[in-house]
């Protein structure tokens, strides 16, 4: 009985490394076609498949799987791994082709197996902060906020490689998107109508290389989003909020929030002191890259074990469903569509 | 073989502040000349200290050079922590694990890299440690090397891994090739010195770990970790102890000196105040004395 990670490239690794010191020894197996990862990983003594129809002759040894190949092949292993009913971890972004992450939902839906999108910002402290202000209704309802992402990740005119090319899934919105579009839909609710979508070229000719975006949640409340992967500045990605409520105005950024409450707002001394407590980040069972990282694992064994893992106080519905992974790819579609990139 | 009671870090240096992007980015322009980094291990050396741990970051190859050519801080004892990971993980992003190993395999000698990829060859993988400290260190010549220390970012991963083997090599190598004390940085401490002593087999290895009074990045709780720094089993080194300046630092130096397991305290400051401030305090010793 144990977990599959499909794919050993950086994702996969790291999903590796944290499950198999979440679970107990040899709990962990890898597939991946290529040779090198195979010898390496093999080397390491974990068990590894060559092929998904290697691994899956006897479905019943795997409790979840993690996919982390890219996202062209995350339609067909994903819907054999459902048709098995094994639970999944899936990375984002969930396909490429709408039609198929409907097929997934759909199947999932059918059959109540657990599936879980890699959406990892959702998991970061301050951000779950700001979801439980913004649900709890603390500082009334939120009016409008501006969301950005940026960060220094391309810096030179590159024509060659997928990254920089919209039509082969690079560029900046398909890259930030999922992380920053997502937290807006954790905190705010489903979206309803985008209103406006620009998008900038500083290094790329083929895909953005920045976006502005306009839209309104089915809340009401207006969001206005950056997202820019030029930024020389930043040493790394990073994402911030400013959030104007009926009683307040709220900041976080990744590490920090900050509340400011308006004169005679209706907040009393406990929830004042609650607002106002420090941000630390969650403790983890094991900590490998941010705590994030772990918490959205923690998550999803605990969902598929039943067993208590996190320590953190954090709901399971935090955790990005299915239907969150499609949400996501579709509003970055409509982005492209609108902002006439695709 | 021991390091001093207080350790310099080199976090300012590189634009790293854990509780806040901006102060991150101003530290980031702030140090992007070696003179400014100079000047800061200058007031930490006339206040007493001795010990420098760094990152093998590019940033700070010029600032060696100088060091070295202009004989610089007699007596300093510095403590290289490897790799700077995020120029690997850049490679394995753009071209997986194969660019790993042909991205950063230019400076090493090519004896070195016959002997390394030779051991490879026959299949011994564990050799990948020696030659990542071998490529790590060609920008420490001419320093005197007390310690070496596998980055958080490796060792962690490793330990997730399993990857026992490469652990062992690593103290080996460190130990015989460097004549110099191995130590392990980690967001686990508990677990790591699990790891080290039961599994790899160690005997006191040296921790590096998180350990401050407000709990901040101490895993997998802040009493797990205060119990595995005050059994005895390893020799600790005390960082992020004001949390990444987080509660301010009324009280954070105190905690952290008088706790009993604690052997050595890391910390960096951009500001001179701050450095002689904070031996003062470590040491008992009046600033004026100290500077």
């Amino acid at each position: 009985m144990s977990i599959l990670v499909v794919g050993g490239g950086k994702m996969g690794l790291s999903h590796l490394a944290i499950l198999n010191r979440l679970l107990d020894k040899d709990q962990v197996a890898l597939c991946d076609s290529s040779r090198l990862s195979r010898y390496v990983f093999g080397k390491l003594g974990i068990s590894t498949f060559a092929a998904l129809d290697d691994a899956l002759r006897d479905p019943k040894r795997w409790r979840g799987a993690v996919v982390a190949t890219p996202t062209a092949s995350h339609f067909p292993i994903a819907k054999a791994l459902l048709t098995r009913g094994i639970p999944c971890f899936i990375e984002k972004p969930l396909t490429l082709n709408p039609a198929h992450s409907q097929a997934l939902v759909d199947m999932q839906q059918a059959q109540g197996t657990v599936v879980q999108m890699g959406l990892v910002t959702r998991f970061i402290q301050p951000f779950v902060r700001l979801r439980n202000i913004t649900r709890q209704d603390v500082l009334g309802r939120p009016l409008r906020y501006r969301a950005r992402m940026m960060g220094n990740v391309v810096s030179k005119p590159d024509n060659a490689s997928w990254r920089t090319d919209f039509k082969r899934g690079g560029g900046c919105l398909n890259e930030y998107g999922p992380h920053l579009l997502d937290l807006c839909r954790a905190i705010f609710g489903d979206v309803q109508t985008l209103s406006s979508a620009k998008f900038g070229q500083v290094h790329s000719t083929r895909g953005d290389d920045n976006f502005e975006i306009g839209w309104t949640h089915a809340s009401g409340t207006e969001g206005s989003l950056w997202l820019d992967w030029c930024d020389t500045s930043r040493r790394k990605s990073a994402m911030d909020f400013e959030v104007y409520f009926e009683h307040g105005k709220v900041m976080a950024n990744n590490a920090e929030l900050t509340v400011q409450v308006n004169p005679g707002a209706p907040v009393n001394a406990a929830q004042q002191t609650a607002l106002n407590a420090p941000v630390l980040p969650y403790p983890v069972n094991f900590y490998l890259r941010g705590e994030e990282f772990s918490l959205q694992l923690e998550a999803f064994l605990q969902r598929v074990l039943g067993r208590q893992l996190l320590r953190a106080d954090i709901g399971l519905d935090v955790a990005a469903s299915l239907q969150d992974g499609m949400a996501v790819d579709q509003l970055i579609n409509d982005i492209a569509v609108l902002g006439g990139l695709a | 073989m021991s390091f001093g009671r207080i350790i310099l870090g080199d976090n300012q240096f590189l634009g790293i502040n854990h509780a806040s992007p901006d102060k991150a980015l101003a530290l980031d322009d702030k140090f992007a000349k070696p003179d400014a980094i100079l000047e800061v291990i200058d007031w930490a050396y006339q206040a007493g200290m001795r010990d420098f741990m760094f990152t093998t970051h590019d940033r700070l190859k010029p600032v060696f050079a100088e060091i070295v050519r202009s004989r610089l801080f007699a007596g300093m004892q510095y403590i290289p922590c490897l790799p700077y990971a995020h120029k690997y993980a850049n490679s394995l992003t753009d071209g997986g694990i194969k660019s790993v190993v042909t991205d950063h395999m230019g400076g090493c000698s090519k004896s070195q890299l016959l002997a390394g990829i030779g051991r490879l060859a026959v299949g011994d993988f564990a050799a990948v440690m020696q030659l990542l400290v071998d490529i790590e260190l060609l920008m420490t010549r001419g320093l005197n090397v007390k310690g070496v220390f596998l980055q958080n970012v490796i060792f962690d991963l490793i330990m997730g891994l399993r990857g026992h083997k490469l652990l062992a090599r690593f103290h080996r190598h460190v130990s015989e090739q460097f004549n110099a004390t191995p130590g392990y940085i980690t967001m686990n401490h508990p677990m790591a010195q699990r790891v080290l002593c039961d599994e790899v087999g160690l005997q006191s290895p040296w921790i590096c770990a998180n350990f401050n009074v407000a709990g901040f990045r101490m895993n997998p709780g802040k009493a797990e970790v205060e119990a595995s720094y005050g059994n005895g089993r390893s020799r600790n080194v005390a960082m992020s102890i004001f949390a990444s300046g987080a509660l301010g630092a009324g009280g954070a130096v105190e905690h952290v000196r008088d706790f009993k397991g604690v052997d050595a305290i890391l910390f960096g400051s951009s500001r001179r105040q701050n450095i002689e401030g904070n031996v003062a305090l470590i040491t008992g010793r009046s600033r004026a004395s100290a500077s």
